[in-house]
């Protein structure tokens, strides 16, 4: 691999042994991919700092970069950590497992990383460019930038992402390179009915990603009215059934104008219609529990935005909540702040909805919550429920997750 | 009856095993459990299997990007795979196994192999991967 000087220096420990390491991870990638030099990136997105994901090791990791005085050379945010940093007490995480994300979030900072602590960075945190070259952990994260922004980063993971953003450097391979964005595949869309909600979208992501697995979907026939909202819905769930990250919707992602555009004026290499049965089927397939009784109600997998969480701030207005089954929506502590600043998260916490920042449901300790069964209107959540947690979870629209916390006699019109 | 399938190296390395095969995608975060080394997601089709020790076959990753991070872990605590086979092995697992090689030492090989070979891949089998092959037994 052909390395400019300075990136020779980092390899050899000129610029530090935090540096170097960093630095050999990034080559060794490099070189296991054929690249043959790498290229500066503007920012970096974190996701291996999530405790509750990556264990000890991660932690060890971490503390290793930190003691070796490793440094961030570009803006890096940081997704979100395994706890709400200001009041998991409150939500009765274990105090030794908040200590290891004292430690963990310690780490990450002392390396000069911004403490944004979310999943969805392109809402609230450093936002790229059009044709910008990032390096971005968190799948979901990686999709909404390369697809719905049109920037330019691979899969990067827990380990790379950090490396990348010590050195400043990636690896010129895969989708940061412009003839590998070319679509692949050619997804028809034009024959089913949208419905203008996140769940649609989640269901749609969910099968999409199914569908295509880890190639880039040229997507056709989608309303115009399909918001950012939306399409974070479709990232996560494409993201959790496939390895999908990138993908093109013509005539609404900026490199898909046109299909011909979209797909670099090759061929499709293949071609899927998506029918309502399908969408129906691929929505059964989320709920791994039946409704009935339900613990809790989760919303924000991605976080929650400004809209989402007004949303459902207007939907309980005028109404009381049962009281016996828990309302989490997990946000931001961005999005927290203007809502706090603006009035809607005191509204809701005085009805007794818990909102988190900072961290995830499925990646924090709640053993003492002793739940069996949640709804979510989030397919994320929905698809790694069981194999996270032990909790069977019921996939459901926004209308019936606000209906299963609300009281009965408090339904619009009764 | 044995048989020898030649494969693509993607993080170097011997090992010898009982072999455990997926037909489906997979990923570590939601899909296996670090502390008990076996298969949590109920979607699987080798739901509940023990990977502690074994060879492990899967086509194709998915999924988060925690997947490196799962692996690394697993390493840690001795409850990985010995090796990994697929058809194409995504970066997010590679990066995993790379992080443990560069800064702990610690190895798992990574080999890739043709679909139609896969097809070969039997659960129970035995088999011993050595300098880019996967000898069957």
């Amino acid at each position: 691999m052909k390395l400019t000087r300075f990136e020779e220096d980092m390899l050899a420990g000129k610029e530090g042994k935090g540096t170097q390491v960093a630095m050999e991870i990034i080559v060794r990638l490099g070189e296991l991919y054929g690249a043959s030099e790498l290229i500066p990136v503007s920012q970096a997105h974190i996701d291996g700092c999530l405790y509750a994901a990556v264990g000890e090791a991660g932690l060890i990791f971490a503390e290793k970069l930190q003691s070796l005085d490793a440094k961030v050379r570009v803006p890096t945010t940081l997704n979100a950590t395994s706890r709400d940093i200001d009041d998991w007490q409150e939500h009765g995480v274990d105090p030794e497992f908040a200590e290891k994300n004292t430690r963990m979030e310690s780490a990450y900072l002392a390396m000069g990383a911004i403490p944004v602590w979310t999943c969805a960075p392109y809402q609230a945190g450093l936002i790229p460019r059009f044709g910008e070259q990032i390096a971005w952990a968190e799948s979901n994260a990686i999709l909404y930038a390369n697809s719905v922004i049109g920037a330019r980063t691979e899969r990067y993971g827990d380990y790379t992402d950090i490396c990348c953003a010590i050195t400043g450097r990636v690896p010129f391979f895969g989708l940061h390179k412009s003839e590998n964005r070319a679509g692949q595949v050619l997804v028809d869309c034009s024959s089913i009915s949208f419905e203008n909600s996140a769940d649609y979208f989640a269901v749609l992501g969910y099968l999409i990603g199914d569908l295509v697995k880890d190639k880039i979907p040229v997507i056709k026939g989608l309303p115009q009215w399909v918001t950012g909202d939306h399409l974070k819905s479709f990232c996560a769930a494409a993201a959790s059934s496939g390895a999908v990250a990138l993908f093109h919707m013509v005539g609404i992602t900026p490199e898909a104008p046109d299909e011909q555009t979209a797909f670099q004026g090759r061929k499709p290499g293949e071609e899927i219609e998506i029918t309502g049965e399908m969408i129906s089927k691929s929505r059964e397939q989320l709920s791994s529990g039946q409704g009935g009784h339900v613990d809790a109600v989760l919303i924000g997998c991605p976080h929650a935005s400004v809209p989402e969480i007004m949303q459902i701030a207007a939907m309980l207005r005028d109404k009381k909540l049962r009281g016996d089954r828990e309302l989490w929506i997990y946000t931001s502590r961005a999005v927290n702040h203007w809502l706090t600043v603006s009035g809607v998260v005191p509204e809701l916490k005085a009805k007794g909805v818990k909102i988190i920042k900072d961290t995830c449901f499925i990646n924090t300790d709640l053993r003492m919550w002793n739940f069996a069964t949640v709804m979510t209107n989030s397919a994320k959540y929905a698809h790694y429920m069981t194999g996270r947690t032990g909790l069977k979870a019921v996939f459901a629209g926004l209308d019936e997750c606000m209906h299963a916390v609300y009281k009965e006699s408090e339904k619009p019109g009764v | 009856m044995s048989c020898i399938i030649k494969a693509n190296t993607v993080i170097e390395g011997d090992a010898e095993g009982e072999l455990v095969v997926s037909r489906q995608t997979f990923s570590f975060f939601g899909g296996f459990d670090f502390n008990l080394g076996e298969v949590v997601e109920p979607k699987s089709d080798i739901y509940g299997a023990d990977l502690k020790g074994k060879i492990f076959a899967y086509p194709r990753g998915k999924g988060s990007s925690s997947t490196a991070g799962v692996i690394l872990e697993a390493l840690r605590q001795g409850t990985a795979p010995v090796a990994i086979i697929n058809v194409e092995s995504e970066k997010i697992l590679a990066v995993g196994a790379i992080v443990a090689q560069v800064m702990f030492g610690w190895n798992i090989p990574i080999i890739s192999i043709t679909d139609e070979d896969f097809q070969k891949l039997i659960s129970g089998r035995h088999v011993i991967i050595s300098n880019g092959q996967i000898h069957l037994f």
